[in-house]
């Protein structure tokens, strides 16, 4: 079947309640049980059909009462309160996991959430910094996480680690930090510290690039 | 510090009780508690001052009753049986972080965190490690049985690939993980099934890693 074609190039920040080392990237289960935080993007260039979607910003709050894989997720998105109509109904039929193949980031949630919460379109304040492992996402009245180095429990230095998955759907090289985050809307959580995964990736309608 | 002049490129293949993904290498907590592991040591090419050591085969079992940086672990080191006394002398210094930059290798740091060091072994190893396969296997009669393969996706079957790169790291500089299984049943008793494995090559020197 052929898709629109689309692409979502930038700066994605995934912080969730796990250890740091995601153990959801090894196919291993969540540290504590559920899985639960947010994961959000800054477009730097993208495009939905001919709609532009340079430097807008989504994100996401969600949360699994066990392994992704096992489904029953609940999730519920936030637009950037920037985006217009058609700038809207291009991210939340990507987010939705529509216009792309199998197997794709999107789809693949689609596919493991039982409860797609109203989408909201809010401000979403955005930080990121790669080189320094430093991030942050806060949406107001929804969720806010701070990502910044693991420090090494010894020495106190920073402690740099990257996860790479050749085949990944989510993103190929991610580097890991430590995050506070905290839920304050319909999904609620309060992680300090968890897991924070920042990478640069490039969606498309056929997956990573 | 002057330290014996000594290098040792080969491979490496470590079983642990930790999910896929150690915890230990991000500095966070194990799995459940407790780190235990069994690794085994291939190397390629070596030497220790002028001991050759290209071709040996080594390994470590490790216990550790919580975090590894938390201390109090207990470890034996074994070396193949088919090293002369020279050459085992040599990998033992190695192994036991000794001629070494404190904590600049794997063995430097195990072995600061093991306060009980066992009688090292002598005995045939049967080794084999293919990094990019993820798959591995050591085997010491009486001692320890350790297999690797990779780890399969929970849904479709199918093998996953997932690699950890550690710019400044003590042991690698890329690890590819994958899935073990051990059982030791000598001085320290080990039994964990489908756990983290992690498959590597190593570039060792006085200093630590060798990069690039």
């Amino acid at each position: 079947m052929a898709h629109t074609k689309w692409s979502m190039k930038g700066k994605h920040l995934k912080n969730c309640n796990c250890a740091f080392g995601c153990p959801c990237d090894f196919n291993a289960r969540p540290t504590y049980g559920p899985c639960e935080g947010m994961v959000g993007m800054e477009i730097d260039e993208g495009y939905f059909g001919d709609v532009r979607l340079d430097g807008l910003r989504w994100g996401c709050a969600y949360h699994w009462p066990g392994a992704l894989h096992e489904g029953n997720g609940t999730i519920q998105a936030v637009i950037d309160e920037r985006a217009d109509e058609k700038h809207r109904e291009a991210l939340l039929t990507i987010l939705s996991g529509q216009e792309q193949v199998e197997g794709t980031f999107f789809h693949i949630i689609s596919m493991i959430v039982t409860n797609v919460l109203t989408p909201q379109f809010l401000p979403i304040e955005f930080e990121f910094d790669l080189g320094s492992r430093t991030a942050r996402m806060a949406v107001p009245g929804m969720f806010e996480t701070v990502s910044e180095p693991i420090k090494n429990p010894i020495t106190g230095d920073p402690h740099r680690i990257l996860v790479n998955i050749p085949n990944g759907f989510e993103y190929l090289e991610a580097e890991i930090a430590s995050a506070a985050t905290k839920g304050t809307g319909e999904i609620k959580f309060d992680i300090d510290p968890g897991h924070s995964s920042i990478a640069y990736v490039e969606f498309t309608e056929s997956g990573l690039v | 510090m002057s330290h014996v002049d000594w290098e040792i490129k080969g491979r490496s293949f470590a079983n642990c009780n930790c999910s896929y993904g150690c915890p230990c290498q991000f500095n966070a907590l194990p799995t459940d508690g407790t780190c235990r592991a069994a690794v085994g040591y291939q190397i390629d090419e070596g030497h220790f001052d002028g001991v050759k050591l290209d071709g040996l085969r080594a390994a470590g079992l490790y216990s550790w009753p919580g975090a590894v940086h938390e201390g109090k672990g207990t470890m034996q080191l074994i070396v193949d049986e088919s090293a002369s006394p020279e050459q085992r002398d040599a990998l033992l210094t190695i192994m036991q972080g000794k001629e070494t930059e404190p904590m600049t290798t794997m063995w430097s740091v195990f072995t600061a965190m093991c306060d009980t060091v066992l009688d090292p072994l002598s005995k045939p190893i049967d080794l084999e490690v293919d990094v990019d396969g993820r798959t591995g296997r050591l085997s010491i009669p009486g001692v320890v049985e350790t297999r690797g393969e990779p780890i399969k996706n929970p849904v479709t079957g199918a093998e996953h690939r997932v690699r950890i790169d550690m710019p400044d790291g003590f042991e690698y500089a890329l690890a590819e993980i994958g899935s073990g299984t051990t059982k030791a049943t000598g001085d320290i008793k080990l039994d964990f099934e489908a756990s983290y494995g992690q498959f590597s090559n190593m570039h060792l020197s006085p200093t630590g890693l060798v990069r690039g």
